[in-house]
């Protein structure tokens, strides 16, 4: 794969960025070493197994990048702990119909009742939030101004339909100036065509590309072909990642990675959850690696949780050797 | 021989209304290389057998147990109280997945729920010790107790339904047996549903269940 950038091993680490394996659904941890943040809460209470293996009692910021419930049913379960949390950072708006939306205010006025607050405030475009006082930090790249006022079924200024994924909050998690993971949520075609038209794409270079839709489609076929190949060659990874569940919609689809490959040929792919398509038959991974995997200890977690290390020279080291050497002998038909 | 993990676990009561179920149930305890110790007779009342049971370092339980007077209760009080007392059991049916609302009131102490047909001893052995493993406070993620946000969303004591939400757990509606729900929270609904609203409390739940009849929902904070 393209080069991990290799540093002295004295140099110290300022933190990482975990792709949990939360199943189908997408959370992102950013640690520093005080304190940690979090893109999107996965589907469940999944993402309370992973602070308890961690050893994270507070949270920082959490970034919602829109309403779906395998990006925000955690942050129920989090807030329901009361573990404190200092802000969300979100676009509410397109919530605020549903139940899931009372549900979160009821359980912020609890919050509020045991003297516990919680700010929150507007994903807006460049938004830069600092991860504790590290030099990690999560830079909001998208939804600009008008997909953050448009509504899903409203019409921008092309006539084109946006949707609710076309508002999806982009976040580029960075480490000093190197740009470390983009975390563009369930973007669309739109979200991204409005990203590339205003002249922003050179923004979305990154070490690594979480896939949206949790490798799958993107809207049309063709659709989803144009966003993956855009949005691939825009960020130019060496790593790309899917945050996926096994047990739901055989997520990575063939026809996403095929797209990945004809923009990368030789950039690493992994997936969090062993697609059926790779394997038709749960393959329980002796060991482990480190870090909370739903699936792991069911045979459905591939890569499982994969990290990113960042050193002080923000170097950044992706281990995948588990993974290599799991694929290399437990996979004949391996999407990878 | 018994492996390191389940050492201790040698005597294995069976408790079941028939005499030819008890002999089946022994099998796979007996191909475990363990001893099994069919109860026979009849139990009582539970505060009764809790007191008089046989000596034994675990059990698995038969649901119904009240037919032909076997016993005067049934097996989930049996297995939930034994967890109470620190004494691993497990439950032997098929009907906790069809009458899901109806466990849901002891599933917090009934760590793992078996059909008979997937009863075999090295799966009896690992549930034992699970669930000797959680009476410590050694919880697998499926069982783990978190606090949870629970939105009712249907309430009719009549056809002794209620049915609920669980934030964070997931979006499958959760059935509860009305009658099973403590009288407070009974009342609150009631009012609540009176007037046309939904109603929310926090309670206690296992928000890692993988199924909705592993789920389990107690202290009711309402």
């Amino acid at each position: 794969m393209p080069a991990t950038i290799l540093r002295s091993p004295q140099v110290a680490s300022i933190g990482k960025v975990n792709i949990i394996d939360v199943g189908h659904g997408s959370c992102v941890a950013v640690h520093a070493s005080d304190s940690v943040s979090l893109i999107d809460t996965g589907p469940n209470g999944a993402i309370l197994e992973y602070l308890l293996k961690e050893g994270v009692t507070s949270l920082d910021t959490i970034v919602i990048s829109h309403a779906d419930a395998d990006h925000i049913g955690g942050l129920a379960a989090i807030l329901a702990q009361r573990i404190p949390v200092r802000e969300i950072i979100w676009n509410p708006d397109a919530l605020k119909e549903s139940e899931i939306w009372k549900d979160l205010v009821y359980e912020i006025e609890d919050r509020h009742n045991a003297g516990l607050t919680v700010a929150s405030r507007n994903a807006t475009q460049d938004l830069r939030v600092e991860v504790g006082s590290s030099p990690l930090a999560l830079v909001v790249l998208a939804p600009g101004i008008a997909l953050q006022h448009l509504g899903p079924g409203a019409t921008d200024r092309l006539g084109r339909k946006v949707s609710s994924n076309s508002s999806s909050v982009v976040v580029r998690v960075d480490a000093g100036a190197t740009p470390v993971a983009l975390v563009p949520g369930d973007l669309d075609e739109l979200g991204l065509l409005h990203i590339v038209e205003a002249g922003r794409d050179d923004l979305l270079k990154a070490y690594a590309l979480v896939l949206p839709h949790h490798g799958g489609h993107c809207g049309t076929p063709a659709a989803t072909q144009r966003t993956i190949e855009t949005l691939v060659a825009a960020a130019g990874p060496a790593a790309v990642f899917v945050s996926n569940g096994r047990e739901k919609y055989a997520n990575p689809r063939p026809e996403v990675i095929a797209a990945v490959r004809r923009t990368a040929p030789v950039v690493k792919i992994a997936c969090t959850q062993l697609s059926p398509t790779c394997s038709s038959e749960q393959l329980v991974q002796t060991g482990s690696t480190g870090a909370y995997a739903r699936g792991w200890s069911d045979g459905l977690s591939c890569a499982g949780t994969m990290s990113l290390r960042v050193d002080s020279e923000f170097g950044i080291n992706y281990e995948h050797g588990v993974h290599d050497r799991f694929v290399a002998t437990g996979l004949t038909s391996n999407l990878c | 021989m018994s492996s390191d993990s389940t050492r201790g676990l040698e005597r294995i009561m069976v408790l079941d209304d028939k005499s030819q179920t008890r002999e089946t149930l022994a099998i796979p305890i007996e191909f475990a290389n363990r001893t099994a110790v069919k109860v026979s007779g009849q139990l009582g009342t539970l505060e009764r057998f809790l007191e008089n049971a046989p000596n034994a370092d675990a059990a698995i339980a038969d649901y119904q147990l009240t037919p032909g007077h076997y016993a005067d209760f049934d097996g989930d009080e049996l297995v939930a109280a034994w967890y109470k007392r620190g004494f691993p059991a497990i439950l032997c049916t098929s009907f906790a997945t069809s009458n899901a609302a109806h466990f849901r009131r002891l599933r917090r102490w009934i760590p793992v729920v078996m059909s008979p047909q997937d009863l075999e001893p090295d799966s009896l052995m690992r549930a034992l010790e699970l669930t000797r493993r959680e009476i410590n406070e050694e919880f697998v993620p499926p069982r783990r107790p978190w606090r949870a946000l629970v939105r009712f969303v249907e309430f009719d004591e009549a056809a002794n339904v209620a049915n609920a939400k669980v934030a964070g757990w997931g979006e499958d509606v959760v059935g509860f047996s009305a009658s099973g729900l403590p009288e407070g929270l009974r009342d609150s609904l009631r009012v609540a549903f009176q007037g046309g609203d939904e109603y929310r409390c926090f309670a206690t739940a296992n928000l890692g269940a993988e199924s909705n009849h592993d789920l389990y929902v107690t202290e009711w904070e309402a």
